[in-house]
């Protein structure tokens, strides 16, 4: 009977490390650090919420290991990349990341970059075997191409970037599962919205759940928590 | 090399016929200064940025925003002072000198061009015509559209129709003449280019012009049936004369400019002919329909639950305001420009 015990011990054991190791959930993180997040005191405040909620992820089955890639949006480029047992358990990445996604005043805003970025992770991601992408877009989105020292009166509403393929990269992929909108400028919200219309349409053909929240709507979001429930 | 060579051709793996082959030895490593450009070393250098708020651009749809931000031109260079859009046809103006505001009113499917029906408001807010050189046409990839425009001169082949309902309830009685002037003298100043069907309605709705939609005339033309003023009575079929104005069958006038309904009325329907406020809704859009109200006296806030596109109310003063009401909308009618822009 012991020894029975210790085998469905065994069982248990490696049959989770094996579901932890073989995880198919990615979450994708495009985070405005950029001096043209609008409140950005308040906005850094949020983002080291949302990055509690991922730490809690790890009492999720789905998203226990889930591949974390953070993306700038000031160099376009992955700046952090991790599972939410390193929020958890190593202070030393877990500081890293959240001395990364501060909003910098000087720092320009390249979102094409950003989405570019993202095209190329999801590509990469789904060539590895991840079948599960759950993307967040934490960012104003307002844009000042680089070098932007140049840039000092950004009128709003202003025209969404037409470099970066945008909708290309939010709607091409096939494991994405739900997209996430946080801290859109009120002033960029409606010309964002008709601008993603081609990504909303595809969203909503293949049942993948796509939120976009202005400043006070994420405020109340991520006080709740965050939804990364997506389409199976 | 040579000792290479000559290994070779003893080998028999090259004959004596094929000594143009040449083995070039690899030469010593070279080595450079290598300069990697740091994509990042621009990233730090927004300066001190303020945000402006753009009001006027708060109800812009993405293309219209795009046109308010781009640096389109009149032909001489000078910028542009007002645009408008037309998204279905895909057809954007921009004007210069006086002109404060554009109105595509509608734009024609014609052979070898798209006629655009233009309203160019100026400064106070007035319907002007401006000069052909102060006008542009360009698609929405922003190319410039050759066009012809003769300022002043009327639309050609348009035709626009327009509905004229005219409440004669009883409550209407103190009314009744000066509405029916008013009316009259509006109908006589429109354009010939105006094609009219005027109803009354009380307990039902009565045609004054022809039922047979092939038999309307312009709106001058059809002025003299108001001549006597017609008896004040009975209840209000004011859904019903509503739903007879958006039945003009615009499909045989012109696809795209609206069928215009003009309601005079003081009070709200109390007779069922099956129309609801919901059913209206889809017809109007149906028959792409623009609603006008005038309420002569007493008004019930919401009543039509957003059905009019404009609502004038009267206040004290019926006749002044019911001139006013038809001479804005009779200026919105005569003063269209067509811009014949070619495909």
């Amino acid at each position: 009977m012991k020894n029975l015990t210790v085998i469905i011990l065994m069982l248990c054991f490696s049959s989770s490390v094996f579901a932890a190791r073989n995880s198919q959930t990615t979450i994708q993180i495009i985070m405005d650090d950029s001096g043209v997040l609008i409140e950005a005191e308040s906005a850094d405040r949020y983002k080291l919420g949302m990055l509690s909620h991922i730490k809690n992820l790890v009492r999720k089955r789905e998203f226990a290991n889930a591949h974390i890639d953070v993306i700038s949006t000031s160099i376009g480029r992955t700046i952090w990349s991790g599972r939410p047992n390193d929020l958890k358990r190593n202070p030393e990445r877990a500081l890293a990341l959240v001395n990364s996604i501060k909003s910098i005043p000087e720092n320009c805003n390249n979102l094409p970059g950003a989405f570019v970025e993202l095209a190329s992770n999801l590509n990469a991601l789904a060539r590895e075997g991840f079948t599960n992408a759950h993307v967040i877009v934490f960012s104003s989105l307002i844009h000042t191409p680089r070098p932007c020292d140049d840039t000092t009166s950004i009128v709003l509403p202003q025209t969404p970037p037409v470099q970066g393929n945008i909708n290309g990269a939010l709607s091409s992929s096939e494991i994405i599962r739900s997209i996430s909108f946080y801290w859109v400028s009120p002033h960029q919200k409606r010309v964002w919205e008709e601008f993603l219309s081609p990504t909303f349409s595809w969203a909503f053909m293949n049942s993948i759940p796509m939120t976009f929240m202005d400043i006070e709507r994420s405020k109340f979001s991520l006080e709740q928590g965050l939804n990364l429930e997506g389409r199976k | 090399m040579k000792t290479q060579l000559q290994t070779l051709m003893f080998l028999g793996l090259i004959s004596n016929h094929a000594l143009a082959i040449e083995i070039i030895e690899p030469q010593e490593l070279q080595t450079s200064s290598i300069q990697i450009g740091d994509p990042d070393r621009h990233i730090k250098t927004l300066g001190q940025v303020a945000f402006q708020i753009d009001l006027s651009a708060a109800h812009d749809d993405l293309l219209a925003l795009k046109v308010r931000r781009s640096s389109l031109t009149l032909e001489d260079g000078r910028s542009f002072t007002a645009f408008g859009v037309h998204k279905d046809a895909g057809i954007i103006v921009i004007a210069g000198s006086d002109v404060s505001h554009i109105s595509i009113a509608s734009v024609e499917d014609n052979q070898g061009t798209h006629d655009a029906s233009v309203l160019f408001y100026g400064k106070d807010n007035n319907v002007i015509s401006p000069r052909a050189d102060d006008v542009a046409v360009f698609d929405t990839d922003f190319n410039p559209l050759s066009f012809t425009y003769t300022p002043l001169q009327t639309p050609g082949s348009l035709q626009i129709p327009v509905s004229i309902a005219l409440d004669t309830s009883g409550s209407m009685a103190g009314h009744m003449s000066t509405v029916v002037s008013a009316t009259r003298e509006f109908l006589s100043k429109l354009p010939d280019f105006t094609l009219c069907r005027i109803v009354t309605f009380s307990t039902d709705v009565n045609h004054l012009t022809p039922v047979d939609q092939g038999r309307l005339t312009n709106c001058p033309a059809s002025a003299y049936l108001l001549n006597s003023v017609p008896q004040a009575e009975g209840a209000t079929a004011l859904y019903k004369a509503i739903q007879t104005g958006f039945n003009f069958d615009t499909t045989r006038i012109n696809q795209n400019f609206p069928n215009i309904t003009v309601v005079v009325t003081d009070g709200v329907n109390t007779i069922d002919y099956g129309e609801t406020l919901a059913s209206l809704q889809i017809s109007k859009a149906n028959s792409n329909s623009k609603l006008f109200v005038f309420w002569a006296g007493s008004y019930v806030q919401g009543h039509l639950q957003g059905l009019a596109d404009l609502e004038f109310i009267s206040t004290n003063n019926l006749s002044g305001e019911l001139d006013k009401f038809f001479h804005s909308l009779g200026v919105s009618l005569s003063g269209l420009q067509t811009l014949h822009i070619r495909k």
